[in-house]
């Protein structure tokens, strides 16, 4: 049988911050095309590093760092926008533009692309509908609650059809009924063959959903599996 | 159908800073003063060729009055100089004429008129041709005693070193104010850096490309060159216009007209392009060298 695609893969990774220690270690880690993971950790164990690593926002100090067959561990930043435009994020501070409607932040991407008018009315419309917003076009994220402006940032990570899909805590804010839902909603863009990566700190919601888990301690890749099975097990050495 | 691009002047409403309300003016004062500077060095530099024109190949020679009768020495005079081949022409200012000249500083009446005043002779040197001046006026004065050659020479070097002096004080205000114009532009791209930073993060996280983030700094740029640039250019046009207007002729100050040509016009004209070209690279460089600090 052909090996599964490899959207993501990463070998031995350290990350560093200016002169201070390492906040990631030999990370090793790959997500195959359309697979859905979480990431889970403590606080302050490395996920959101691990997720800037993923969409470029930092280089890696050393190791490996591959997207989509593509080494980028010093890629340039000309070939930076091509990539991420490839991923879409979903960021713990939501990440919405202050004076831009929940359209208009869901609009960006494609507008950064020089898409056509037409074209993004209506995926606009069509996502913020799909999201539950359909009454909500206008609106400013100051009139939204943190459950709606999480579902305008999951819009915007995926009008552009994201081959791989980043969420860092997308449940942080909400509470347990909202937070299912959205990851329901996740798992929506997972069947059409996006590759999910969840980074959350909540047990229970992995445990609920019963995707194979990534788990970070100390900035240490320590648990591979499911939450449920591996509580306890050790990486060999 | 209209193109994304339209739309991206909301995501970055730099036309809304603090800095873009008052930006304009200081670029139409910095223009207005350049334009100034540049239009006082282009008037100096026609008045020079002027200057040039007027009294280059010419002298004057001076015949002091003699109570012996002043007109036979001044004809004998214009006969030798007419005898000279290099000399062209020589031409006796009529008296009145010189006394004319005086009375603004000596007051007319009976003392100007009784004050004996040399004959002036304006003498055109033939082009192409060397005049020995000193074995001129050594000839002069041996046929009609005391009479005296003025060269100009000396005097329009002098003004010149002078004229050049107040060009290159002009040109450099010009350009000084040019570039002041041009900092504001870069101030601005800088403050509009710092107040959007959040939206240009999230522009670069969705794949905006850093150039396309540039382009609306370089537009916001362009607009504010151009329309402080009109301003300060139209203002400084208007002020030149009254000053033309209300300046006294040339020979009232013994200076000849300072106007601008119509290409030296054109080139005022083209201060807003120049600053506006300017501030549209700086505004570029300025934001393409913030984002790839940024990483």
């Amino acid at each position: 049988m052909a090996a599964e695609k490899e959207i993501v893969r990463l070998e031995n990774v350290g990350l560093q911050y200016g002169s201070g220690p390492e906040v990631l270690r030999d990370i090793s880690l790959s997500l195959a095309a359309g697979s859905f993971h979480f990431l889970t950790g403590a606080s302050g164990a490395g996920k959101t590093s691990l997720l800037r690593l993923l969409y470029l926002a930092v280089r890696p100090s050393r190791g490996s760092l591959h997207l989509f067959d593509q080494d980028v561990s010093s890629i340039g930043r000309k070939q930076k926008p091509a990539l991420r435009r490839r991923i879409g994020v979903v960021s713990r501070e939501f990440g919405l533009i202050a004076h831009l409607t929940a359209a208009e932040n869901v609009a960006l991407p494609l507008r950064v692309s020089n898409a056509r008018e037409t074209q993004i009315r209506d995926y606009v419309t069509e996502l913020l509908r799909w999201v539950g917003l359909g009454q909500d076009l206008d609106e400013l994220p100051s009139a939204l609650s943190d459950v709606q402006k999480q579902r305008v940032a999951i819009a915007r990570a995926v009008i552009g059809r994201p081959d791989l899909l980043l969420a860092d805590e997308p449940t942080g804010s909400v509470d347990d009924n909202a937070a299912i839902r959205l990851i329901h909603l996740l798992e929506e863009l997972h069947k059409v063959g996006t590759t999910v990566l969840v980074a959350t700190h909540n047990d229970s919601l992995v445990n609920r959903f019963g995707h194979p888990a990534y788990a970070l301690d100390g900035g240490e890749m320590r648990r591979v599996g499911r939450v449920a099975g591996i509580r306890g097990a050790r990486r060999p050495g | 159908m209209t193109s994304g691009r339209s739309h991206m002047g909301r995501v970055l409403p730099l036309g809304r800073d603090a800095s873009s309300r008052y930006g304009a003016w200081i670029v139409a004062a910095t223009v207005y003063v350049a334009a100034l500077g540049l239009a006082a060095a282009m008037a100096i530099a026609s008045a020079e060729q002027s200057w040039r024109g007027t009294f280059a190949g010419r002298i004057s020679v001076q015949v002091p009055a003699s109570p012996d009768g002043t007109e036979n020495r001044v004809a004998e005079t214009v006969a030798l100089l007419l005898a000279t081949p290099a000399i062209e022409e020589a031409v006796p200012i009529d008296e009145a004429v010189s006394r004319a000249l005086l009375e603004p500083w000596l007051g007319a009446g009976p003392g100007l008129d009784a004050l004996p005043l040399p004959t002036l002779i304006d003498v055109r040197l033939r082009r192409g041709t060397e005049l020995d001046i000193v074995a001129l006026e050594v000839a002069l004065d041996a046929a009609v005693p005391g009479t005296r050659i003025d060269e100009h020479g000396l005097w329009l070097e002098r003004v010149l070193r002078f004229t050049r002096a107040l060009q290159a004080f002009g040109a450099a205000l010009a350009a000084l104010f040019a570039l002041t114009a041009v900092a504001t532009a870069v101030f601005a791209t800088r403050a509009g850096l710092a107040a959007h930073g959040e939206a240009i993060g999230i522009m670069r996280l969705v794949g905006a490309r850093d150039a396309g983030i540039a382009r609306q700094f370089v537009a916001h740029s362009r607009n504010l060159a151009i329309k402080g640039g009109i301003v300060g250019c139209a203002l400084a046009a208007a002020t030149l216009f009254l000053l033309g207007r209300f300046a006294p002729g040339g020979t009232a100050l013994m200076l000849p007209e300072m106007t601008l040509s119509p290409m030296q016009w054109g080139a005022l004209a083209g201060l807003p392009l120049v600053v506006t070209a300017l501030g549209m690279a700086s505004a570029r460089l300025t934001v393409m060298r913030a984002l790839s600090r940024a990483g």
